[in-house]
């Protein structure tokens, strides 16, 4: 597209040339550039447009020299309504900053075609192109083929374009600028993100490849059943990660690398990660907001959207939290086995003296395009010295901060997910507690629910929210009471929490034998995906289910099946990590 | 409604259609027309040819005789209309869209609007353009550019 483009560009500058060739406007005497500068300045042409008009010239100068052919036109871009071009170069300007520098390369690759041909040029004045470029939503006139004179509005192709989905969009920018415009106003992008226009994507992170921490993340269209493959740097050998997916981002959280064997996923010597990456898929770019207070991985996140703007976010930072528990415990250890139970003392302090941060957000907004706020909780994980972490932290985007809020209850257990539903953060750690944080308040408290599910305790659960309710998957026994038995086997199942009388009702049985323990479930509007990934007879497979909750059948739907593991490592399946975007 | 009120809609062609009010009704336009007193005599609509007229008249005659109800078959029916409705030939479509933006009516928007979309979809940008070339749609400008920009692209 950019060649293309460049060659566009380089057949302006032939037609401009041959034009003045036309014209008999050669003139073998040199005429400065400071001459051409003060012509174009009469003319009020912008100085940027001057200084790449005349770079290119020099340019141009520069290379027809030793041919013995020297352009040196004086009136070339003085005479306002004299000198025709091709009808791109109006448009082609507004771009041209950032084509420059590729332009040289291409330029003695190719051989300049002449590329305006008569029936489609479209020949114009070059001050009516810089009128366009200025003013583009300038009416012209409706073409006139095969006698139908038709004309759409912008509207109803902004209409019309709007219903597209992501990949159909993307190749409707290519057709034309006028697309292209239409399509990238931020006007355009929020109406799609509000007519519930935008379908969920799957992203899978975590890949491992022959022993490295692959840089590829895979990305699943549902609506077009299509896998894509993105391939980034930035999180190459970086594993134990957590994703979350806000609004049109993901935000990786957390993690490690290996110090020894870098990229490789190599545990003996890792370095925990603070840092929280923000990963656009979009425009495939990545940045660093501010990173967490302490190095977690594997943290458990949950994502929270605030209308409210004067949310506060109650901090408790005296000087005995900050003291990290630097005991070497090895990984599987509980916190809350060590002996001198120092987690448990901290908890016990009266929680009146927490100072109180009030996290206001300011009237500008930084980023300025969405001005939407979002609350990312940090719970557990596991940090640089192996230890299971019980402390929680709150990033709040309007700040840019994280915040660290209170400690996980006492002898809560190894917290295992975490979701947000109904204003609360809910967590369910493996000795099946639950808690929920209250954010404006600032602390957590127990549910205590009147059923618990039976589960398999080796398969931890997930609990999902999704329109205000919230869900949980775990693995249960099919028949009998929980004992492993020759007729007995093992189902996954998903689970409701009665928000007001707190007891789990079985919802749905899930139609896969629960083979891998690291099964990722997240939850999207109304859907719950699921994605499951086990090596079996030496081959690793990888299942995408998709559960609705609003409609009306119990049913999970498969949406995908074996498409993207068979080259990946079984490690993979311990690794990997889901986000779920609607784009 | 309890009292039954014709509207005549006279159209580019200057033929009268004669429609209930309730049916009438459904175009906003009309609709405000209606509500602001213009609609005495007969209601000009002087850029909708009788062809797609009789189509909208149509259209807005089955959605108003249709139940507004939750029941299935009467939702399905309305659904297999709206796909034969919508199965016109690309000339018809661009002038009903013309038309419905003139008379905007939200849903018979909404569908062609689906169509388009549908019908752009899965094409690559060589076949958009094509078919944009050859139904000259949604042609605002930069013919050119497009031509060129294609030609240099195959090159």
């Amino acid at each position: 597209m950019l060649i293309s483009r460049i060659l566009n560009w380089n057949a302006l500058i032939r037609s401009v040339r041959d034009q003045c060739f036309g014209y008999k406007m050669i003139s073998e005497n040199l005429v400065g550039e400071a001459s051409l500068h003060q012509e174009l300045e009469v003319l009020s042409v912008s100085k940027r447009l001057v200084r790449s008009l005349s770079q290119k010239i020099k340019r141009k100068n520069h290379e027809d020299e030793p041919n013995g052919i020297s352009l040196r036109c004086p009136a070339l871009y003085t005479r306002g309504g004299g000198c025709k071009v091709g009808a791109t170069t109006g448009d082609e300007f507004g771009e041209i900053g950032c084509r420059r520098r590729s332009a040289s390369s291409i330029e003695d690759g190719k051989g300049y075609k002449p590329v305006c041909g008569p029936e489609d040029t479209n020949v114009d004045c070059f001050s009516h192109g810089l009128k366009e470029r200025f003013r583009r939503r300038s009416i012209r006139k409706a073409p006139e083929v095969e006698g139908v004179h038709v004309f759409l509005p912008d509207d109803i192709v902004e209409m019309c374009l709007v219903r597209l989905p992501l990949t159909s969009l993307m190749k409707a920018r290519l057709v034309c600028k006028k697309w292209r415009f239409l399509t990238t106003t931020p006007r355009f992008m929020q109406m799609r993100r509000n007519r519930l226009y935008q379908s969920p994507w799957l992203f899978l992170f975590g890949a491992v490849k022959s022993g490295f921490c692959s840089h590829e993340i895979h990305a699943f269209d549902v609506s077009s059943n299509k896998w894509h493959t993105i391939s980034s740097e930035v999180i190459k050998g970086r594993f134990m990660f957590s994703v979350v997916s806000i609004q049109e981002n993901v935000y990786i959280v957390g993690g490690c690398s290996s110090l020894t064997n870098f990229g490789k996923l190599d545990r003996s010597s890792v370095k925990t990660h603070k840092g929280v990456l923000v990963f656009s898929p979009l425009t495939n770019l990545w940045h660093k907001v501010a990173s967490m207070k302490h190095a977690r991985s594997k943290p458990v996140l949950g994502v929270c959207e605030v209308n409210s703007d004067s949310l506060t976010i109650k901090t408790q930072h005296t000087r005995q939290d900050r003291r990290l528990v630097r005991t070497r415990i090895n990984g599987i250890s509980d916190v809350y086995e060590d002996p001198h139970r120092l987690s448990v003392r901290r908890q016990l302090r009266y929680p009146f003296d927490e100072p109180e941060v009030t996290l206001r957000p300011k009237n500008e907004n930084p980023s300025g395009k969405d001005s939407r706020r979002f609350l990312i909780i940090a719970v557990g994980g596991v940090g640089s010295w192996d230890e299971p972490l019980d402390s929680c932290e709150v990033y709040d985007s309007s700040s840019n901060k994280w915040t660290e809020v209170q400690r996980l209850p006492v002898d809560f257990g190894v917290v295992c997910s975490t979701t947000f539903c109904n204003g609360l953060f809910y967590a369910y750690s493996e000795s099946d507690n639950l808690a929920a944080y209250d954010i404006e308040r600032g602390y957590w408290f127990r549910i205590q629910t009147t059923t618990l599910p039976p589960r398999v305790h080796e398969y931890y659960p997930t609990i999902i929210s999704c329109e205000n309710r919230l869900f949980m998957v775990s693995v249960s026994w099919c028949e009998g009471d929980g004992q492993i038995g020759r007729r007995n086997k093992a189902v996954r199942k998903l689970w409701e929490l009665d928000l007001v009388y707190l007891n789990w009702e079985e919802l749905s049985t899930h139609p896969d034998a629960p083979m891998d323990w690291n099964t990722t479930f997240v939850g999207d509007k109304n859907m719950i995906f699921g994605v499951e990934m086990f090596k079996i007879f030496g081959q690793v497979l990888d299942f995408l289910t998709m559960f609705d909750v609003s409609g009306g059948s119990k049913n999970w739907v498969h949406v995908s099946r074996n498409q993207v593991a068979h080259e990946l490592d079984a490690s993979s399946c311990a690794t990997k990590m889901m986000a779920v975007l609607r784009l | 409604m309890s009292y039954s009120k014709t509207i005549v809609l006279t159209n580019y062609d200057g033929e009268t259609f004669v429609v209930d009010e309730v049916v009438a009704v459904e175009p906003q336009t009309i609709e405000h027309m209606i509500e602001d007193g213009c609609a005495n005599t007969s209601i000009p609509l002087p850029n909708v040819t009788s062809k797609i007229l009789s189509k909208v008249i149509e259209h807005c005659k089955k959605h108003v005789e249709t139940p507004n109800s939750n029941e299935k078959a009467a939702k399905a029916d309305l659904k297999s209309f709206d796909f034969d409705f919508v199965k016109a030939d690309q000339g018809t479509l661009f002038d009903l869209i013309l038309a419905m933006n003139y008379l905007n009516i939200k849903e018979l928007l909404d569908l062609i609007y689906q169509t388009v979309a549908d019908m752009i979809k899965g094409k690559t940008p060589e076949e958009e353009e094509e078919m944009r070339r050859v139904n000259a749609w949604v042609f605002s400008c930069f013919v050119g550019v497009t031509c060129l920009y294609f030609k240099s692209k195959k090159m």
